[in-house]
């Protein structure tokens, strides 16, 4: 009995130091952060949707997509952000929030969620950087929108059911780049087919999706050439575009 | 023998007499109520914190650089340090909350009347005592609330006119937030306040002693200056009990009660904090006050601009300046609550606000989400079905941090409208200036946006409308017919001409 | 009452005076110890500004710095104490308007000294208390601050940028420019 009595306080004691309200853990730095999940969640997720899809920026969630790039191509992207895009630069050295460490692990949670062998069924990968592509030629890309993109982008007064790609203040915001990553790989989840699929029994190729961006660019109003392109295509020297027009004026 | 003892005691001590004269005073016998169990419980609160907090101060180092390390120290090395931070944690929620109820009673009984008024002007000393406890505990805590805490601090105080620079230069112990900052706030907490809380402590008990306890009031038997003091004799010789054992009973329970209760939070819910460490260079931190100062926190998002400084400093001093007049303005009367109406009311309305306030500072709808624009996704269903303009368009309302201040289906910050149905409300034309203009506590966004993205998200927010709702339209322009694409294309190339225009 | 002080005053007995030397001597002990404590505790009146208590500080190469954007850096406390611990440096933000203008920002947003946050996709600073939103020049834009953001001086000598700094600016004390 009074070994039990002595033995209660002993036990609430020892009870309490493993008590539910005892302390765990420290506060977790914004640095100390490494899950994919979270670091996707609170950084990425907002333009390109919860998953990685269904967002109103590109589909990361996309096998097709990671089989085009290269992870290394995801890192400088996460790292430096894409110039005069919506993409930011989340490099802490680019001013942005995210460790080195952190951007790896994102790149390699993407990798590791959402990339999977793709069958191709024959189809060649073609080729993702504007930079590498054949040269296109805007004359040519006419038809191969009239052919591969009119039924659903419409074209003059046929309007498509999917919207319009030609309107000058689209392609303002769509650089070359973006615009050839999506004639390829489409956007499946919203319901816009890859470069094998618009027309049954055609893939495109290489040059046809080079053609299709040259004819889309071509169509871009004078002045509203984007940053990014600006880096990558020195043919056009006009910098009175959205770039530089975001610096606040006298 | 124990009697002999006691008796040798007794000539020496007077150890009866102090009884008689303290705790076995005679009390009125319906003193011995469950309202009049407050005080002593506040009062035992306190004694609990001296205990718990001197234990504290036996592991806890009060410098900038240590403070924190000794805090997780506490926390998960040094046996029971948890639970020791715990009890002073809900010690002093409980200590707040006591004291409250207290005073509300002792409000509502009219004890503070005449002959009592200096126990009620010496209970608002320990008011303003205890909640400076309560800032300078918030700093014990240093966290990166407890920083930035600081800081708040120091920007009230900079803003009291002629003296203010050299205000904070003695708030802080320096130009700036540093090591004699906390040391500084340590001696408060630790030394200068509990001394003084110690000392008006024994005034106040004194004065219960010198005064007697309140009897229970009786509507329609008003307080008058000649004849209280008689009635009160009258009171005590004819039902008066001793308080100890008589009238006690009570307030021993509801202490027990109260002392198992802090028990519990402090095992159940554990201590507070501390966040992060205090550093300033961490600049992602959202510093929020502790429960009590949260009301005070949203007053000054509410107020106008023009109104804080006032408020920050004309109403704390006529609020306490009336609690310690209020004795000496209606020092007699009616005590009883039933037939003070106002008085009822004033304190339903005083705590309807600081309800309100408090909850309010706890959601701060007024703060923006600082990490919606990244982490809170447009949703699907506000995507489907637009076009490829409006895609980008919802991409600039995400890049451009708009989902900060402005939500869409609950997520996002509070701070500006929601934006679900913003085309019921807005026309395509208020919403190019609104954007470009702001106004309305926006900021105006015409340099930091190209025509094309002022375009597309003006073109994406005109989707924003519930089905069943037809967007605004212009009611001095006929309704467009026609191609809706050339008109998107036609208004678009006037922001464009308007913007270059302006930057010329 | 007053006869009875002028009777005393006619034939003070020895206790009187004795009382009456005691209390005079004590008022002057108190005053002379309180000179010392009154002057240790209110020692920022006596010394309104701390010897100096600004500084030119290095904010470091200036080239890492680029034109056109607003970075996070961090300076020490010209003025620290030992076990000042991670409170002494002090962050701030630098905006590179060309090759030759800065604009150094407080951190401290001026309505009540929260840490303001520099979006840079907006060029719009935050302030995660109260919702004061200030403009890429530090102007305000919106939200209850009574005035822009506070600004330190600067200066760029041999490639290196300063900031005169060294205390926490609030509104009766702002940096001096």
């Amino acid at each position: 009995m009074k070994a039990a009595a002595a033995a209660l306080p002993l036990i609430a004691l020892l009870g309490f130091n493993s008590g539910c309200g005892k302390p765990t853990g420290q506060a977790k730095q914004p640095e100390a952060v490494m899950d994919f999940h979270q670091l996707f969640s609170e950084n990425c997720s907002a333009c390109h949707g919860v998953s990685g899809q269904k967002g109103a920026g590109p589909r990361l969630n996309d096998p097709l997509y990671l089989a085009l790039v290269t992870k290394q191509d995801l890192y400088n992207v996460i790292e430096k952000g894409r110039p005069g895009t919506p993409m930011p630069a989340f490099a802490q050295s680019s001013g942005g929030p995210l460790a080195e460490k952190q951007i790896q692990a994102i790149v390699d949670g993407i990798e590791k969620d959402w990339a999977k062998p793709v069958n191709l069924q024959g189809a060649a990968l073609p080729v993702y950087s504007i930079a590498k592509a054949p040269q296109g030629d805007a004359k040519r890309g006419q038809a191969q929108y009239m052919r591969n993109c009119m039924m659903c982008h419409g074209f003059g007064s046929f309007k498509g059911m999917a919207g319009p790609i030609t309107d000058p203040n689209y392609l303002a915001l769509a650089s070359d780049q973006y615009l050839r990553t999506t004639a390829i790989v489409g956007r499946i989840d919203w319901g816009m087919p890859d470069w094998r699929h618009r027309i049954p029994g055609h893939v495109m190729n290489d040059q046809d999706i080079s053609d299709v961006v040259a004819w889309l660019a071509s169509q871009r109003p004078k002045g509203y050439m984007m940053a990014e392109n600006q880096s990558t295509n020195n043919s056009s020297s006009n910098r009175s575009g959205p770039g530089s027009e975001r610096e606040p004026k006298q | 023998m124990l009697r002999s003892v006691y008796n040798w005691l007794d000539k020496r001590l007077y150890l009866t007499k102090l009884f008689q004269s303290t705790a076995g005073h005679h009390v009125p016998a319906n003193s011995g109520s469950w309202f009049y169990v407050f005080g002593s419980a506040t009062l035992l609160c306190f004694i609990l914190q001296i205990v718990t907090g001197t234990l504290l101060a036996l592991v806890y180092v009060p410098s900038t650089n240590e403070a924190w390390k000794s805090l997780q120290y506490l926390n998960h090395v040094q046996y029971l340090g948890w639970y020791l931070r715990a009890l002073h944690n809900w010690g002093s929620n409980f200590m707040v909350a006591l004291m409250t109820l207290h005073m509300v009673q002792v409000f509502l009984f009219g004890a503070y009347k005449y002959p009592r008024e200096l126990t009620w002007v010496s209970g608002v000393f320990l008011l303003v005592a205890t909640l400076a406890m309560a800032f300078t505990g918030q700093v014990m805590r240093f966290d990166e609330d407890a920083y930035w805490g600081l800081g708040i601090g120091a920007s009230i105080t900079g803003r009291v006119p002629f003296i203010g620079d050299r205000l904070v230069h003695l708030l802080l112990g320096g130009p700036i937030i540093a090591g004699e900052t906390l040391s500084r706030f340590f001696a408060l907490h630790v030394f200068v306040i509990p001394a003084i809380i110690i000392g008006i402590v024994g005034m106040h008990l004194r004065l219960v002693l010198t005064k007697g306890i309140n009897e229970y009031p009786v509507p329609g038997k008003p307080v008058r200056r000649d004849t209280y003091d008689g009635e009160y004799e009258k009171i005590i010789e004819k039902q008066g009990v001793p308080f100890v054992p008589d009238a006690i009973g009570k307030d021993l329970i509801f202490a027990a009660l109260v002392l198992v209760l802090i028990l519990a939070f402090s095992a159940i819910f554990g201590p507070a904090g501390p966040s992060g460490p205090p550093d300033p260079t961490r600049v992602d931190t959202v510093p929020r006050p502790d429960f009590y100062f949260l009301s005070v926190f949203a007053a000054l998002a509410l107020l106008p601009d023009w109104m804080e400084t006032i408020v920050l400093f004309v109403m704390p001093v006529l609020m306490v300046g009336f609690l310690f007049i209020l004795p000496f303005i209606s020092g007699t009367g009616e005590k009883s609550a039933r037939k003070r109406p106002v008085a009822v009311l004033s304190v339903i309305t005083i705590f309807l606000v600081l309800g309100t306030l408090t909850y309010m500072g706890d959601t701060a709808p007024w703060s923006p989400k600082m990490n919606a624009w990244s982490g809170q996704s447009v949703p699907v269903d506000l995507l489907q079905h637009r076009t490829p303009l409006e895609m980008r368009g919802a991409l600039v309302l995400q890049n451009k941090q708009c989902r900060n201040c402005h939500s869409l289906e609950g997520h996002g910050g509070q701070r500006g409208p929601a934006l679900d149905d913003v085309a019921t409300r807005l026309t395509r034309d208020q919403l190019i200036r609104q954007v470009i203009q702001g106004g309305g506590n926006m900021p105006a966004y015409g340099k930091n946006l190209s025509p094309a993205e002022v375009d597309a998200l003006v073109a994406y927010m005109l989707t924003l409308h519930p089905p069943s709702h037809p967007p605004a339209r212009d009611s001095a322009q006929p309704q467009i017919s026609g191609n809706p694409n050339a008109k998107e294309r036609g208004v678009g190339e006037a922001v464009r001409k308007s913007m270059t225009g302006k930057s010329q | 009452m007053t006869e009875q002080t002028a009777n005393e005053v006619k034939n003070p007995t020895r206790r009187n005076v004795l009382f009456k030397v005691g209390v005079a001597v004590n008022a002057v002990a108190g005053v002379l110890v309180a000179i010392p404590i009154v002057g240790y505790i209110f020692s920022a009146f006596a010394h309104p500004k701390l010897v100096g208590s600004e500084a030119w500080i290095p904010l470091g190469d200036a080239n890492t710095y680029v034109t056109g954007q607003t970075r996070l850096a961090t300076y020490r406390n010209p003025f620290t104490r030992p076990w000042d611990g991670a409170t002494a440096e002090i962050p701030c933000w630098v905006r590179r308007i060309d090759e030759r203008k800065f604009q150094v920002f407080a951190i401290n947003c001026t309505h009540l000294g929260c840490p303001v946050r520099w979006f840079q996709e907006s060029k719009l600073f935050m302030c995660p208390c109260h919702g004061g939103v200030y403009y890429e020049d530090g102007s305000k834009a919106a939200g209850p601050p009574p005035r822009g953001l506070f600004e330190y001086s600067t200066k760029v000598e041999n490639g290196k940028l300063y900031v005169k700094g060294g205390i926490l600016p609030t509104l009766s004390e702002p940096l001096t420019s």
